[in-house]
């Protein structure tokens, strides 16, 4: 598959003159994005509008060869043309809810379907193949999400560590706070936070990797018990931890107050969940075999997860705390 | 006599065996348990304020100063939330796993893969902090809005953090899809969108809507990020769809308000939590039954 896609993909932006509406479109698309985030230019507006009118206007003189194509052309540069005044007529607001969509606005999304059905059309008078337009605009689509993602996210990491890379230094790490927060480090802070990751794992691994001990070992996988731990154990896994916050200060903080002892136990019942999945994924991953053998040569059910199981998964069990 | 001291052995073994064996069923039970003390600890904590407030609890209006307290503002408000966050998330997320799982190549698809599972470990503060830095001032000049922090920044910023997991997980999904009925496809003369379109997604539908609710389920309890970014004001949008003003979500109910409350209120706020806890449960649930059809049909196949 991936082998057409490129084909396709560099067929569609292979620049030629033939392929200039098309082009067109697409500038025409980017331009409503820009406007969305960046804010409307009406002279930009204008000159795009007419320029993209023209290439088609000159397209279907030019080419004569199907009415049917050409028609749906001239249709299209009316439409652009009708486009031209309309941040004028729109009146300037437009409320939808509580938002006010400025005439602006509007016009840009606009442009933005006006780009996508002109590069409907442009690629329906280069290929007359319906399918294989629908696959090209698909599969552009679809890279276009990712890359959407992916920028998305990339800006958001970008951004802290811009901003936030600037004031770590030596001192900020190994210093007191001081001054009510406002000066000193974050030292207490980093070593709290150590502190609660060893609390939260002697809290959750005994209790995590024992439960999946059982549910791979010792249980029938159809049984009612394992039905019945799966599941709250997947509701738990669903539980938001602020709800795992009020149980907390609803049943350890009038035994504990509130202290790393109480973070620590609850955060471990929040990370329960992953630790069970996990360890019970490398339990599944020890071969059958090496059970099978161990029995044979007479020890206990208990002998062989102690001394055979639970070493060789024990390298998979630690990757997933 | 050599068989009876044969047998007694076998026994104390026998019985070690049997203690093992129970303390990991105890173990187990143990685990499983947390979630029921969890329902059984906040419900008794919700109990005064659902005889104190009674009927009130489910109406629009909220002041803890004269002791109102309707939870219904951030009952809808969680709802539009995330109803939004999936309108916005699942078209997206979806195309970037159709991508990822049918159209780039191996390479492309060993770079992206671990760089999203990575970024659905981000800690949802981040996102809450962009998002009132970035995204908040930005939507609110856009669509001029007299504050960006509004339930649809809300929904945004959490379409944002759902992306990484339910990519990663319908990806899973479309990718357990066999080959050979794709090949059968294409073998008909279908071109590869077509085959997208009409084989492989339908046949992963059931792991894409197990991807889908697992993701709504993670949007519904996100807390951090919300909280920053939904406004934190308690009333009734007009009209009841209105996501362009601020609002409230369950969580960001409870954590704005915990840290002053007392009294009645803090119980208030525990059936707030027992409303959030209702209702992941029940996504959670129909997750399982998803699963469970889906490893039943598999099964069968």
């Amino acid at each position: 598959m991936t082998k057409y896609f490129k084909e396709s993909y560099q067929n569609l932006f292979k620049p030629s003159m033939k392929k200039l509406p098309f082009f067109a479109s697409v500038a025409l698309t980017i331009l409503g994005a820009i406007f969305i985030v960046n804010g409307f230019k009406n002279t930009v507006y204008i000159a795009f509008l007419v320029a993209t009118a023209t290439i088609y206007l000159i397209k279907s003189i030019k080419v004569n060869d199907g009415l049917r194509s050409s028609k749906k052309s001239l249709c299209f540069i009316g439409f652009l043309v009708a486009l031209i005044p309309l941040p004028m007529i729109i009146s300037y607001e437009v409320e939808v809810l509580s938002a006010k969509l400025s005439n602006e606005l509007i016009t840009s999304i606009m442009l933005l379907l006006v780009g996508y059905i002109g590069v409907r059309i442009s690629l329906a008078e280069e290929y007359n193949v319906k399918k294989k337009i629908s696959q090209g605009v698909a599969y552009t689509l679809l890279t276009y999400s990712v890359i959407g993602v992916l920028s998305v996210l990339g800006l958001i990491i970008s951004y802290i560590f811009i901003n936030g890379l600037g004031a770590i230094n030596l001192e900020f790490l190994t210093k007191d706070i001081s001054n009510m927060g406002a000066e000193g480090g974050v030292f207490p802070a980093i070593v709290g936070t150590i502190l609660l990751g060893l609390g939260t794992l002697f809290t959750a691994v005994p209790l995590g990797v024992g439960t999946a001990v059982y549910l791979n070992e010792y249980s029938n996988r159809r049984s009612k018990s394992v039905l019945f731990v799966r599941t709250s154990v997947n509701v738990l896994y669903a539980t938001p931890s602020i709800v795992f916050g009020l149980f907390g200060l609803a049943l350890f903080v009038p035994i504990f107050g509130i202290s790393l002892i109480t973070g620590a136990l609850i955060l471990g019942f929040l990370v329960l969940p992953l630790i069970i999945s996990a360890s019970e994924e490398a339990l599944a991953a020890v071969p059958q075999e090496l059970r099978n053998s161990s029995l044979a040569l007479g020890a206990t059910k208990w002998q062989t997860i102690k001394s055979v199981v639970l070493p060789a998964a024990i390298p998979g069990i630690i990757t997933s705390v | 006599m050599d068989k009876k001291i044969a047998l007694a052995k076998f026994s104390i073994k026998d019985i070690k065996e049997c203690l093992i064996r129970f303390s990991f069923l105890s173990i187990a039970i143990l685990s499983s348990t947390i979630i029921i003390f969890i329902f059984g600890f906040l419900v008794k904590e919700s109990i005064p304020a659902v005889i104190d407030v009674g009927q009130n609890l489910f109406s629009f209006r909220w002041s803890a100063s004269t002791n109102e307290f309707g939870l219904l503002p951030a009952v809808i408000g969680t709802i539009l939330v995330t109803t939004l966050a999936m309108i916005i998330a699942v078209p997206i997320g979806i195309s970037s796993a159709l991508y990822l799982s049918e159209i780039c190549s191996k390479k492309t698809r060993n770079v992206l893969k671990p760089i999203i599972e990575v970024l659905a470990g981000i800690p949802s503060i981040v996102y809450g902090f962009t998002g009132v830095v970035i995204f908040a001032p930005q939507i609110g000049e856009t669509l001029s809005l007299k504050s960006g922090n509004t339930i649809f920044t809300g929904g945004f910023m959490l379409s944002i953090m759902a992306l990484p997991i339910l990519i990663s997980l319908a990806d899973d999904a479309l990718k357990a899809v066999p080959n050979d009925i794709k090949n059968a496809s294409m073998a008909l003369g279908a071109t590869e969108w077509q085959t997208m379109k009409k084989i492989t997604v339908p046949t992963a539908v059931s792991g894409v809507v197990n991807a889908v609710v697992l993701g709504a389920g993670r949007v519904i309890g996100e807390t951090m990020c919300v909280m920053l970014v939904v406004g934190g004001i308690m009333k009734k949008p007009e009209p009841i769809i209105d996501v362009f003003t601020s609002g409230s979500t369950l969580t960001s109910l409870i954590g704005h308000n915990m840290g002053e409350a007392y009294g009645l209120h803090v119980n208030v706020l525990f059936t707030a939590g027992v409303i959030l806890l209702i209702l992941v449960t029940i996504l959670s649930l129909i997750s399982d039954w998803i699963r469970m059809h889906l490893n039943k049909k598999r099964g069968m196949d």
